[in-house]
Protein backbone atom coordinates (compact mmCIF):
# COMPACT_ATOMS: atom_id res chain seq x y z
CA UNK A 1 0.00 0.00 0.00
CA UNK A 2 1.37 3.42 -0.96
CA UNK A 3 2.02 5.86 1.85
CA UNK A 4 -0.16 8.93 2.06
CA UNK A 5 1.37 11.81 3.95
CA UNK A 6 -0.28 15.19 4.56
CA UNK A 7 1.52 18.38 5.45
CA UNK A 8 -0.74 20.91 7.13
CA UNK A 9 0.41 24.50 7.40
CA UNK A 10 -1.64 27.13 9.22
CA UNK A 11 -1.94 30.29 7.16
CA UNK A 12 -0.43 33.38 8.81
CA UNK A 13 -1.00 31.54 12.09
CA UNK A 14 -0.23 34.17 14.74
CA UNK A 15 -2.01 36.92 12.79
CA UNK A 16 -5.05 34.67 12.17
CA UNK A 17 -5.29 33.85 15.89
CA UNK A 18 -5.13 37.57 16.71
CA UNK A 19 -7.85 38.27 14.14
CA UNK A 20 -9.99 35.57 15.71
CA UNK A 21 -9.45 37.04 19.20
CA UNK A 22 -10.30 40.52 17.98
CA UNK A 23 -12.61 40.58 14.94
CA UNK A 24 -11.99 44.29 14.34
CA UNK A 25 -8.61 43.18 12.96
CA UNK A 26 -10.21 40.97 10.32
CA UNK A 27 -9.62 42.08 6.75
CA UNK A 28 -6.91 44.51 7.88
CA UNK A 29 -3.13 44.34 7.54
CA UNK A 30 -1.93 42.96 10.87
CA UNK A 31 1.70 42.60 11.88
CA UNK A 32 2.53 40.41 14.85
CA UNK A 33 5.81 41.71 16.18
CA UNK A 34 8.35 40.23 18.49
CA UNK A 35 11.05 42.07 20.47
CA UNK A 36 11.01 45.44 22.14
CA UNK A 37 9.45 48.52 20.60
CA UNK A 38 10.15 49.09 16.94
CA UNK A 39 13.50 47.33 17.22
CA UNK A 40 11.88 43.93 17.03
CA UNK A 41 11.11 41.88 13.96
CA UNK A 42 7.97 40.72 12.17
CA UNK A 43 6.95 37.34 13.52
CA UNK A 44 3.99 36.93 11.16
CA UNK A 45 1.84 39.21 9.08
CA UNK A 46 -1.70 38.73 7.86
CA UNK A 47 -2.30 38.13 4.16
CA UNK A 48 -3.61 41.70 3.88
CA UNK A 49 -0.11 43.01 4.77
CA UNK A 50 1.85 40.73 2.45
CA UNK A 51 1.20 42.53 -0.85
CA UNK A 52 3.11 45.48 0.66
CA UNK A 53 6.19 43.31 1.01
CA UNK A 54 5.84 42.64 4.75
CA UNK A 55 7.56 39.31 5.42
CA UNK A 56 8.49 37.35 8.52
CA UNK A 57 11.87 38.28 9.94
CA UNK A 58 12.14 41.85 8.64
CA UNK A 59 12.59 44.65 11.21
CA UNK A 60 9.33 46.19 12.42
CA UNK A 61 10.51 49.67 11.48
CA UNK A 62 10.99 48.55 7.89
CA UNK A 63 7.64 46.71 7.88
CA UNK A 64 5.81 49.86 8.99
CA UNK A 65 7.51 51.86 6.27
CA UNK A 66 6.28 49.35 3.70
CA UNK A 67 2.77 49.26 5.13
CA UNK A 68 2.22 52.37 7.30
CA UNK A 69 -1.45 51.63 7.96
CA UNK A 70 -0.72 48.15 9.34
CA UNK A 71 -1.85 47.35 12.88
CA UNK A 72 0.98 46.21 15.10
CA UNK A 73 0.09 43.55 17.65
CA UNK A 74 2.56 42.27 20.27
CA UNK A 75 3.34 38.58 20.09
CA UNK A 76 1.47 36.50 22.70
CA UNK A 77 3.19 33.07 22.86
CA UNK A 78 0.83 31.50 25.42
CA UNK A 79 -2.14 32.22 23.15
CA UNK A 80 -0.54 30.61 20.08
CA UNK A 81 0.86 27.68 22.02
CA UNK A 82 -2.56 26.88 23.46
CA UNK A 83 -4.35 27.14 20.09
CA UNK A 84 -1.57 25.13 18.43
CA UNK A 85 -1.94 22.29 20.95
CA UNK A 86 -5.71 22.24 20.42
CA UNK A 87 -5.23 22.10 16.64
CA UNK A 88 -2.71 19.24 16.97
CA UNK A 89 -5.34 17.41 19.06
CA UNK A 90 -7.75 17.73 16.12
CA UNK A 91 -5.18 15.92 13.93
CA UNK A 92 -5.01 13.05 16.42
CA UNK A 93 -8.72 12.39 15.76
CA UNK A 94 -7.72 11.26 12.27
CA UNK A 95 -4.41 9.45 12.82
CA UNK A 96 -2.02 8.70 15.69
CA UNK A 97 0.92 9.37 13.35
CA UNK A 98 1.20 13.14 13.77
CA UNK A 99 4.60 14.80 13.68
CA UNK A 100 4.51 18.33 15.05
CA UNK A 101 6.98 20.14 12.81
CA UNK A 102 6.54 23.59 14.34
CA UNK A 103 3.92 25.59 16.22
CA UNK A 104 1.86 25.93 13.01
CA UNK A 105 2.88 22.94 10.90
CA UNK A 106 2.45 19.18 11.15
CA UNK A 107 2.86 16.03 9.10
CA UNK A 108 0.14 13.37 9.23
CA UNK A 109 0.56 9.83 7.93
CA UNK A 110 -3.03 8.89 7.06
CA UNK A 111 -2.24 5.65 5.19
CA UNK A 112 -3.87 3.55 7.88
CA UNK A 113 -6.83 5.88 8.44
CA UNK A 114 -8.42 5.55 5.00
CA UNK A 115 -10.61 2.60 6.00
CA UNK A 116 -12.16 4.65 8.75
CA UNK A 117 -12.66 7.87 6.83
CA UNK A 118 -13.25 6.51 3.30
CA UNK A 119 -10.99 8.98 1.44
CA UNK A 120 -8.16 11.44 1.87
CA UNK A 121 -10.38 14.23 0.56
CA UNK A 122 -12.85 13.46 3.33
CA UNK A 123 -10.11 13.66 6.00
CA UNK A 124 -8.79 16.95 4.63
CA UNK A 125 -12.26 18.51 4.41
CA UNK A 126 -13.06 17.49 7.98
CA UNK A 127 -9.75 18.78 9.36
CA UNK A 128 -10.13 22.11 7.57
CA UNK A 129 -13.72 22.46 8.83
CA UNK A 130 -12.79 21.58 12.42
CA UNK A 131 -9.96 24.12 12.56
CA UNK A 132 -11.97 26.87 10.91
CA UNK A 133 -15.00 26.31 13.15
CA UNK A 134 -13.03 26.11 16.42
CA UNK A 135 -10.37 28.76 15.85
CA UNK A 136 -11.26 30.70 12.70
CA UNK A 137 -7.89 29.75 11.21
CA UNK A 138 -7.43 28.48 7.66
CA UNK A 139 -4.75 26.04 6.56
CA UNK A 140 -3.05 24.83 3.43
CA UNK A 141 -2.79 21.10 2.95
CA UNK A 142 -0.27 19.27 0.83
CA UNK A 143 -0.51 15.59 0.02
CA UNK A 144 2.26 13.31 -1.18
CA UNK A 145 3.80 9.86 -0.85
CA UNK A 146 6.37 11.26 1.60
CA UNK A 147 7.07 14.28 3.79
CA UNK A 148 9.23 16.05 1.20
CA UNK A 149 6.54 16.10 -1.51
CA UNK A 150 3.70 16.76 0.95
CA UNK A 151 5.52 19.86 2.26
CA UNK A 152 6.24 21.02 -1.26
CA UNK A 153 2.58 20.54 -2.22
CA UNK A 154 1.27 22.58 0.70
CA UNK A 155 3.20 25.61 -0.51
CA UNK A 156 1.58 25.47 -3.96
CA UNK A 157 -1.89 26.62 -3.01
CA UNK A 158 -2.00 29.29 -0.28
CA UNK A 159 -4.02 30.36 1.61
CA UNK A 160 -6.69 27.77 2.46
CA UNK A 161 -5.74 25.47 -0.40
CA UNK A 162 -5.05 21.86 -1.16
CA UNK A 163 -2.54 20.42 -3.61
CA UNK A 164 -1.04 17.02 -4.21
CA UNK A 165 2.27 15.93 -5.67
CA UNK A 166 2.61 12.23 -6.36
CA UNK A 167 5.76 10.41 -7.55
CA UNK A 168 4.58 10.49 -11.17
CA UNK A 169 4.39 14.32 -11.03
CA UNK A 170 8.04 14.70 -10.06
CA UNK A 171 9.59 14.51 -13.60
CA UNK A 172 7.32 17.37 -14.81
CA UNK A 173 7.89 19.51 -11.73
CA UNK A 174 11.55 18.95 -11.03
CA UNK A 175 12.88 21.07 -13.90
CA UNK A 176 10.89 24.08 -12.67
CA UNK A 177 11.44 23.70 -8.94
CA UNK A 178 14.46 25.43 -7.50
CA UNK A 179 16.45 23.59 -4.84
CA UNK A 180 15.75 26.35 -2.33
CA UNK A 181 12.09 25.33 -2.36
CA UNK A 182 12.90 21.92 -0.92
CA UNK A 183 12.56 21.59 2.84
CA UNK A 184 16.03 21.28 4.39
CA UNK A 185 17.90 23.26 1.76
CA UNK A 186 18.63 26.68 3.19
CA UNK A 187 20.35 29.74 1.68
CA UNK A 188 23.87 28.44 2.50
CA UNK A 189 23.38 25.07 0.84
CA UNK A 190 21.57 26.68 -2.11
CA UNK A 191 24.58 28.92 -2.66
CA UNK A 192 26.98 26.03 -2.32
CA UNK A 193 25.00 23.87 -4.79
CA UNK A 194 24.81 26.83 -7.16
CA UNK A 195 28.60 26.82 -7.41
CA UNK A 196 28.29 23.39 -9.02
CA UNK A 197 25.49 24.58 -11.34
CA UNK A 198 22.86 22.70 -9.36
CA UNK A 199 19.91 25.07 -9.19
CA UNK A 200 16.85 22.90 -9.78
CA UNK A 201 15.48 19.69 -8.33
CA UNK A 202 16.21 18.05 -11.70
CA UNK A 203 19.87 19.11 -11.50
CA UNK A 204 20.08 17.40 -8.12
CA UNK A 205 18.54 14.20 -9.48
CA UNK A 206 20.89 14.14 -12.47
CA UNK A 207 24.03 14.81 -10.46
CA UNK A 208 25.99 11.65 -9.70
CA UNK A 209 25.24 10.51 -6.16
CA UNK A 210 28.90 9.71 -5.50
CA UNK A 211 29.92 13.26 -6.43
CA UNK A 212 27.31 14.67 -4.04
CA UNK A 213 28.40 12.23 -1.31
CA UNK A 214 31.99 13.21 -1.87
CA UNK A 215 31.17 16.92 -1.48
CA UNK A 216 28.57 16.80 1.29
CA UNK A 217 29.04 13.42 2.99
CA UNK A 218 25.87 11.68 4.17
CA UNK A 219 23.83 14.80 3.34
CA UNK A 220 24.90 14.39 -0.32
CA UNK A 221 23.11 11.04 -0.58
CA UNK A 222 20.03 12.57 0.99
CA UNK A 223 20.19 15.47 -1.47
CA UNK A 224 20.23 13.05 -4.40
CA UNK A 225 17.11 11.33 -3.08
CA UNK A 226 15.47 14.74 -2.65
CA UNK A 227 16.17 15.46 -6.31
CA UNK A 228 14.30 12.27 -7.18
CA UNK A 229 11.39 13.30 -4.94
CA UNK A 230 12.12 10.52 -2.48
CA UNK A 231 12.14 10.83 1.30
CA UNK A 232 12.20 7.62 3.34
CA UNK A 233 11.95 9.40 6.72
CA UNK A 234 8.89 8.34 8.74
CA UNK A 235 6.27 10.62 10.25
CA UNK A 236 7.49 10.61 13.84
CA UNK A 237 4.79 11.01 16.49
CA UNK A 238 5.68 12.86 19.68
CA UNK A 239 6.45 9.70 21.65
CA UNK A 240 9.39 9.03 19.31
CA UNK A 241 10.91 12.49 19.53
CA UNK A 242 14.60 12.76 20.21
CA UNK A 243 15.74 14.84 23.16
CA UNK A 244 16.83 18.41 22.44
CA UNK A 245 20.45 18.81 21.35
CA UNK A 246 20.79 22.35 22.68
CA UNK A 247 18.82 24.94 24.62
CA UNK A 248 19.20 28.67 24.45
CA UNK A 249 17.67 32.10 24.85
CA UNK A 250 18.40 35.48 23.32
CA UNK A 251 17.15 39.03 23.74
CA UNK A 252 17.19 42.14 21.54
CA UNK A 253 17.36 45.26 23.72
CA UNK A 254 15.02 48.21 23.51
CA UNK A 255 18.07 50.42 22.96
CA UNK A 256 21.70 49.58 22.23
CA UNK A 257 23.79 48.99 25.35
CA UNK A 258 27.52 49.42 25.94
CA UNK A 259 27.49 49.35 29.76
CA UNK A 260 29.23 46.09 30.70
CA UNK A 261 27.33 45.82 33.98
CA UNK A 262 24.00 45.89 32.16
CA UNK A 263 25.21 43.29 29.66
CA UNK A 264 26.37 41.07 32.53
CA UNK A 265 22.96 41.27 34.16
CA UNK A 266 21.25 40.33 30.91
CA UNK A 267 23.68 37.45 30.51
CA UNK A 268 22.78 36.21 33.99
CA UNK A 269 19.06 36.55 33.31
CA UNK A 270 19.36 34.54 30.09
CA UNK A 271 21.62 31.94 31.75
CA UNK A 272 19.15 31.45 34.59
CA UNK A 273 16.36 30.89 32.06
CA UNK A 274 18.43 28.31 30.19
CA UNK A 275 19.37 26.58 33.44
CA UNK A 276 15.76 26.43 34.54
CA UNK A 277 14.67 24.87 31.25
CA UNK A 278 17.45 22.29 31.47
CA UNK A 279 16.46 21.34 35.01
CA UNK A 280 12.80 21.03 34.04
CA UNK A 281 13.69 18.22 31.61
CA UNK A 282 16.45 16.85 33.89
CA UNK A 283 19.23 17.59 31.42
CA UNK A 284 22.73 18.98 31.71
CA UNK A 285 25.10 20.35 29.10
CA UNK A 286 28.83 20.47 28.55
CA UNK A 287 29.24 23.35 26.11
CA UNK A 288 28.26 27.00 26.58
CA UNK A 289 27.93 29.33 23.59
CA UNK A 290 27.56 33.10 23.72
CA UNK A 291 26.31 35.23 20.85
CA UNK A 292 26.64 39.02 20.61
CA UNK A 293 25.15 41.24 17.93
CA UNK A 294 26.51 44.77 17.73
CA UNK A 295 24.46 47.78 16.67
CA UNK A 296 25.79 47.46 13.08
CA UNK A 297 24.35 43.90 12.99
CA UNK A 298 27.79 42.25 13.09
CA UNK A 299 27.20 39.01 14.96
CA UNK A 300 29.86 37.03 16.81
CA UNK A 301 29.28 33.69 18.44
CA UNK A 302 31.77 31.66 20.47
CA UNK A 303 31.43 28.45 22.42
CA UNK A 304 33.53 26.58 24.94
CA UNK A 305 33.38 23.05 26.25
CA UNK A 306 33.65 22.64 29.99
CA UNK A 307 34.76 19.77 32.20
CA UNK A 308 31.46 19.11 33.91
CA UNK A 309 27.87 18.70 32.84
CA UNK A 310 25.94 21.66 34.25
CA UNK A 311 22.39 22.98 34.52
CA UNK A 312 22.84 25.72 37.13
CA UNK A 313 22.12 29.15 35.65
CA UNK A 314 24.92 30.75 37.67
CA UNK A 315 27.51 28.25 36.42
CA UNK A 316 26.31 28.85 32.84
CA UNK A 317 26.65 32.58 33.52
CA UNK A 318 30.18 32.29 34.91
CA UNK A 319 31.30 30.27 31.93
CA UNK A 320 29.45 32.58 29.51
CA UNK A 321 31.05 35.63 31.08
CA UNK A 322 34.55 34.24 30.50
CA UNK A 323 33.68 33.54 26.87
CA UNK A 324 32.13 36.97 26.40
CA UNK A 325 35.14 38.75 27.92
CA UNK A 326 37.39 36.98 25.39
CA UNK A 327 35.79 38.70 22.43
CA UNK A 328 33.50 41.56 23.54
CA UNK A 329 34.67 44.93 22.27
CA UNK A 330 33.77 47.28 25.17
CA UNK A 331 33.50 50.44 23.11
CA UNK A 332 30.87 49.00 20.77
CA UNK A 333 27.13 49.14 21.36
CA UNK A 334 25.42 45.80 21.77
CA UNK A 335 22.02 45.06 20.30
CA UNK A 336 21.48 41.40 21.16
CA UNK A 337 22.85 38.82 23.58
CA UNK A 338 22.30 35.07 23.26
CA UNK A 339 23.20 32.15 25.52
CA UNK A 340 22.94 28.48 24.70
CA UNK A 341 24.03 25.20 26.21
CA UNK A 342 24.72 22.16 24.04
CA UNK A 343 26.18 18.63 24.22
CA UNK A 344 23.22 17.77 26.39
CA UNK A 345 22.68 14.54 28.28
CA UNK A 346 19.75 13.40 30.34
CA UNK A 347 19.80 12.44 34.00
CA UNK A 348 23.56 12.47 34.54
CA UNK A 349 24.64 13.12 38.14
CA UNK A 350 28.22 14.23 38.41
CA UNK A 351 29.21 15.43 41.88
CA UNK A 352 31.96 18.01 42.04
CA UNK A 353 34.76 16.82 44.30
CA UNK A 354 35.93 20.34 45.13
CA UNK A 355 32.65 22.19 45.64
CA UNK A 356 29.63 21.61 47.81
CA UNK A 357 27.63 20.00 45.05
CA UNK A 358 24.87 18.66 47.29
CA UNK A 359 24.24 22.04 48.87
CA UNK A 360 23.97 23.75 45.47
CA UNK A 361 21.60 21.06 44.20
CA UNK A 362 19.38 21.46 47.25
CA UNK A 363 19.36 25.23 46.85
CA UNK A 364 18.43 24.99 43.16
CA UNK A 365 15.70 22.50 43.93
CA UNK A 366 14.22 24.80 46.61
CA UNK A 367 14.35 27.85 44.33
CA UNK A 368 12.74 25.86 41.50
CA UNK A 369 9.91 24.77 43.80
CA UNK A 370 9.18 28.38 44.80
CA UNK A 371 9.31 29.61 41.20
CA UNK A 372 7.11 26.71 40.05
CA UNK A 373 4.51 27.81 42.52
CA UNK A 374 4.67 31.59 42.30
CA UNK A 375 6.03 32.23 38.81
CA UNK A 376 9.42 32.67 37.16
CA UNK A 377 12.02 34.83 38.95
CA UNK A 378 9.99 35.09 42.16
CA UNK A 379 13.28 34.16 43.84
CA UNK A 380 16.29 35.43 41.92
CA UNK A 381 19.89 36.48 42.36
CA UNK A 382 20.41 39.98 43.74
CA UNK A 383 22.07 41.06 40.50
CA UNK A 384 18.67 40.72 38.82
CA UNK A 385 16.87 43.00 41.27
CA UNK A 386 15.94 46.59 40.56
CA UNK A 387 13.94 48.69 38.16
CA UNK A 388 16.80 48.97 35.76
CA UNK A 389 16.86 45.33 34.79
CA UNK A 390 13.07 45.24 34.55
CA UNK A 391 13.18 48.17 32.16
CA UNK A 392 15.61 46.40 29.87
CA UNK A 393 14.04 42.97 30.00
CA UNK A 394 10.38 43.20 30.75
CA UNK A 395 9.41 46.21 28.68
CA UNK A 396 6.75 44.73 26.40
CA UNK A 397 6.15 45.66 22.82
CA UNK A 398 4.05 48.79 22.89
CA UNK A 399 1.51 49.55 20.21
CA UNK A 400 2.62 52.23 17.80
CA UNK A 401 0.58 55.40 17.92
CA UNK B 1 -6.83 48.12 18.59
CA UNK B 2 -7.09 46.78 22.10
CA UNK B 3 -6.89 49.50 24.73
CA UNK B 4 -5.13 48.37 27.93
CA UNK B 5 -7.42 48.46 30.99
CA UNK B 6 -6.16 46.01 33.63
CA UNK B 7 -9.05 46.46 36.09
CA UNK B 8 -10.90 44.01 38.31
CA UNK B 9 -14.37 43.10 37.08
CA UNK B 10 -17.22 40.76 38.03
CA UNK B 11 -18.33 37.96 35.75
CA UNK B 12 -21.35 35.69 35.54
CA UNK B 13 -20.39 32.25 34.29
CA UNK B 14 -22.28 29.34 32.77
CA UNK B 15 -20.77 25.95 33.61
CA UNK B 16 -21.89 23.46 30.99
CA UNK B 17 -20.42 20.21 29.67
CA UNK B 18 -17.13 20.76 31.41
CA UNK B 19 -16.71 24.25 30.00
CA UNK B 20 -16.91 27.55 31.79
CA UNK B 21 -18.39 30.24 29.58
CA UNK B 22 -18.67 33.88 30.67
CA UNK B 23 -22.20 35.22 30.10
CA UNK B 24 -22.16 38.71 31.60
CA UNK B 25 -19.43 41.03 32.79
CA UNK B 26 -19.70 44.01 35.12
CA UNK B 27 -17.32 46.86 34.48
CA UNK B 28 -17.68 50.42 35.74
CA UNK B 29 -21.15 49.69 37.14
CA UNK B 30 -22.42 48.52 33.77
CA UNK B 31 -23.39 44.98 32.81
CA UNK B 32 -22.37 43.75 29.37
CA UNK B 33 -24.11 40.68 27.94
CA UNK B 34 -21.55 38.43 26.29
CA UNK B 35 -22.86 37.32 22.92
CA UNK B 36 -19.93 35.19 21.88
CA UNK B 37 -16.66 33.75 23.14
CA UNK B 38 -14.26 34.46 20.29
CA UNK B 39 -11.24 32.63 21.66
CA UNK B 40 -10.21 30.96 24.88
CA UNK B 41 -6.70 30.03 25.95
CA UNK B 42 -4.65 29.21 29.01
CA UNK B 43 -1.46 30.66 30.41
CA UNK B 44 0.65 29.17 33.18
CA UNK B 45 2.00 31.62 35.75
CA UNK B 46 3.84 29.59 38.36
CA UNK B 47 1.37 27.12 39.83
CA UNK B 48 -1.63 29.13 38.65
CA UNK B 49 -3.28 28.36 35.33
CA UNK B 50 -4.88 31.57 34.09
CA UNK B 51 -7.91 31.29 31.80
CA UNK B 52 -8.07 33.96 29.12
CA UNK B 53 -11.15 34.75 27.10
CA UNK B 54 -11.66 37.05 24.19
CA UNK B 55 -15.39 37.88 24.19
CA UNK B 56 -17.77 40.23 22.47
CA UNK B 57 -21.09 41.80 23.40
CA UNK B 58 -21.83 42.11 19.71
CA UNK B 59 -20.11 45.47 19.53
CA UNK B 60 -17.10 45.76 21.84
CA UNK B 61 -14.35 43.14 22.15
CA UNK B 62 -13.10 42.37 25.67
CA UNK B 63 -10.02 40.49 26.78
CA UNK B 64 -10.78 39.07 30.21
CA UNK B 65 -8.84 36.70 32.44
CA UNK B 66 -9.76 34.45 35.35
CA UNK B 67 -7.34 33.92 38.26
CA UNK B 68 -8.31 30.58 39.84
CA UNK B 69 -6.25 31.01 43.05
CA UNK B 70 -8.03 34.21 44.06
CA UNK B 71 -11.26 33.48 42.13
CA UNK B 72 -11.08 36.91 40.55
CA UNK B 73 -11.59 38.31 37.07
CA UNK B 74 -9.77 41.10 35.34
CA UNK B 75 -10.51 43.08 32.23
CA UNK B 76 -7.13 43.31 30.53
CA UNK B 77 -8.19 45.23 27.45
CA UNK B 78 -11.09 46.45 25.37
CA UNK B 79 -11.59 47.31 21.73
CA UNK B 80 -14.52 49.75 21.75
CA UNK B 81 -16.77 49.77 18.74
CA UNK B 82 -17.70 53.44 18.98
Amino acid sequence: MKRIVLHIDMNAFFASVEQQANPTLKGKPVIVGTGIGLRGVVSTSSYEARPYGVKSGIPLREALKLCPHAILVPVDPSKYEFVSKKIMNIFFKYTPLVEVFSVDEAYLDVTGSLRLFSSVDNIITKIKEDIKREFGVTCSVGMGPNKLLAKLASSLDKPDGFARIMEEDVPHLSAKLEVSELCGIGPGLTKSLGKFNITTMKDLAECDVEILADRYGIIGRKLHLMGLGKDPSPVLPYFHYEDAKSMGHSITFGEDISDLMKIKRILLWLSERVGRRLRKVKMRGKKVTIGIRYSDFTTISKGRSILQYINDGYQIYKCGLEIMRSFLEPERDVRLVAVSVSRLVKGIYEPDLFEDFEKRERLLSAVDKINDRFGEFTVKRALLLGKHIRKIIFNPLRPVK
Amino acid sequence: MLEEINEKIACEILFKQGKATPRYLLWKKRWYKIEKVLLRWEERKGRELLRHFSVTDGCNTFHIVFYPESLTWKLLGIDKCD
